[in-house]
């Protein structure tokens, strides 16, 4: 049996119907309902709904086998896990961005708003750039309007919030997209299952 | 009850128990910062004004008290290290082996680290790597260090796809992709896995290290142990520490390694000790979270007695008990009124 950690949203059910046309459906969880954990013992597998930032720590800690989840996420909380299959789904950026007339002026400490302080963190000390880290937990565009921040750190989709508040990407620090987690005692005891699943995901991508 | 059969264990394979203090000076950590795992040090100063630091490492007090001549030493000790906010005692148990070290006292110690998983769970895995492997054979591969040390931690994550990426990107070749994701893919029964690696085209130091693996195998199986030993140079990245064959332990009721350990031959020599070293740590504390030996009761049997009990009768019916090896709670009436929620024994006598 493989316990599988989904993030709940729009990514976590996309991954689960990816998981479903791999071979491991579960028909109780189509239904509309508010439980948490889900069982198909046919096929070998339990699926349970938890918060995306904390399906890392699931798996980590070996609640659940395996689990999918975003770089982002993976990047700034680290868990100790492999990182056994891109997905390719849920792309998108990492980005700085600012006010459109924004210029940096490199004598002063740049005052960085984000939800993720490590990934900003590790960025600007890459460059060898001095920064105050402000951490929001949401509406982050909104920090540079009112002259909280200098700039954002932030996942860019689309843009288009971006470009309805006048904001402007100026640079990607890195591709985002869904990957597929395994704890790394599970991998070795239930070596074959994980296996079988990351395969059926690595052909389902393609 | 694990320490006991480990005790026993690390006896029978000749190993002699190391009792050092709970503290050593603060500049002996200071000087070997590069063998600690760890910079945060609980410190306090002595009563005549030297600096003393709690012990955060067992290995390094063990080296420093160890003469240049063959040592086999075991402990059972607690270390203070940092976890998140907050210092936190650790409970370890380990071997170290010190002086002469070859293949065959590199597989002894191996395959004590396999019996003693064994002695915590029947089922359980040793995977074997070595701490260079890697990074030699990205230098034979010509990769560039930036583009190395990226590698290295796409290995500890068996991250295939990071990989492509880079070759997608240019910054190695497709031959170097191919060979990468052959090595990390390899997680199978070690002597299966020296085969499968044998066949690829390698350098000469990377097939010296291969060698080097297959004939502590070779001793290994002698012992009994390889059925559980397993190849995955996934653990190779950024190890300093280490310097030759490392190894971890696992058992399937414990999500995270439990056992840890390998060659470390730097660290003697910094000590300037012609000697080399191999050992291994397990974490007690996390078999003691995760491996439970629930208990139905607290006590064989709990003695209520009154105020007119004969006390000279009571201490004989408690000796009986104690005598056939039953544990006994013997409590006054008044008081037992009052915990009975909180005493759970098989039988209760009330005199």
């Amino acid at each position: 049996m493989l316990n599988v950690a989904l993030p709940k949203g729009r990514l976590g059910e996309k991954v689960y119907e990816m998981l479903s046309e791999s071979g491991y459906p579960c028909p109780e969880m189509e239904k509309d309902s508010r439980k948490l954990t889900f069982e198909n013992s046919e096929c070998g597998v339990s699926y349970f709904w938890v918060k995306p930032s904390d399906v890392g720590i699931y798996v980590e800690r070996g609640s659940a086998d395996v689990g999918v989840l975003g770089k982002d996420i993976l990047f700034e909380y680290m868990p100790d896990v492999y990182e056994l299959v891109d997905l390719g789904i849920g792309k998108c950026k990492m980005c700085v961005a600012s006010k459109k007339d924004f210029r940096d002026n490199t004598e002063k400490t740049l005052r960085v708003a984000t939800k993720f302080p490590k990934i900003a963190t590790e960025y600007y000390s890459g460059i060898d750039r001095d920064i105050d880290v402000i951490k929001l937990n949401g509406s982050i565009e909104i920090a540079p309007l009112l002259g909280l921040s200098d700039v954002i750190v932030d996942i860019v989709e689309t843009g288009k919030t971006l470009k309805e508040n006048n904001l402007e990407v100026i640079k990607n620090i890195m591709d985002i997209s869904a990957r597929f987690i395994c704890n790394k005692v599970s991998y070795q005891f239930k070596n074959d299952e994980v296996i079988k699943m990351a395969d059926a995901l690595k052909r389902d991508r393609l | 009850m694990t320490e006991n059969k480990l005790k026993e264990l690390f006896e029978l394979y000749g190993f002699r128990k190391f009792k050092m203090s709970r503290f050593e000076t603060y500049d002996f950590y200071s000087e070997n910062r590069s063998f600690l795992k760890t910079s945060n040090l609980i410190t306090f100063t002595d009563l005549d004004g030297r600096l003393m630091a709690m012990k955060p490492d067992i290995t390094l007090s063990i080296m420093r008290n160890a003469g240049s001549e063959d040592e086999k030493v075991y402990y059972m000790d607690t270390v203070y290290r940092a976890s998140g906010s907050h210092f936190r005692e650790v409970a370890q148990a380990g071997v170290e082996r010190i002086g002469y070290i070859d293949d065959y006292a590199e597989a002894e110690v191996i395959a004590l680290a396999a019996k003693a998983l064994q002695s915590i769970s029947e089922d359980y895995s040793l995977r074997i790597s070595d701490s260079d492997f890697v990074s030699t054979l990205l230098e034979e591969l010509k990769t560039d260090e930036a583009t190395q040390k990226e590698i290295l931690s796409l290995f500890s994550r068996k991250n295939c796809d990071g990989i492509k990426k880079l070759q997608e990107e240019n910054r190695i070749d497709e031959k170097t992709y191919s060979v990468l994701v052959d090595v990390l893919g390899i997680y199978m029964p070690l002597k299966q896995g020296i085969e499968k690696i044998r066949e690829k085209a390698f350098g000469e130091k990377t097939k010296k290290t291969i060698e080097h693996l297959s004939s502590v195998c070779e001793i290994l199986d002698s012992f009994k142990v390889l059925d559980r030993v397993y190849l995955d140079f996934s653990m190779a990245a950024g190890m300093s520490y280490y310097s030759g064959v490392i190894f971890r332990g696992a058992v399937p009721s414990i999500p995270m390694n439990i056992l840890s350990g390998g060659r470390y031959d730097t660290l003697p020599r910094k000590m300037g000790k012609q000697s080399g070293a191999i050992g291994f740590a397990i974490d007690l504390d996390l078999i003691d979270s995760y491996i439970k030996t629930e208990k139905e009761y607290d006590y064989d049997a709990v003695i209520v007695y009154t105020n007119k009990t004969d006390k000279k009768e009571l201490a004989k019916l408690q000796t009986d008990f104690v005598e056939k090896g039953k544990s006994v709670f013997c409590i006054c009436e008044g008081s037992y009124e009052k915990t009975k929620e909180r005493i759970i024994a098989k039988e209760t006598i009330c005199l």
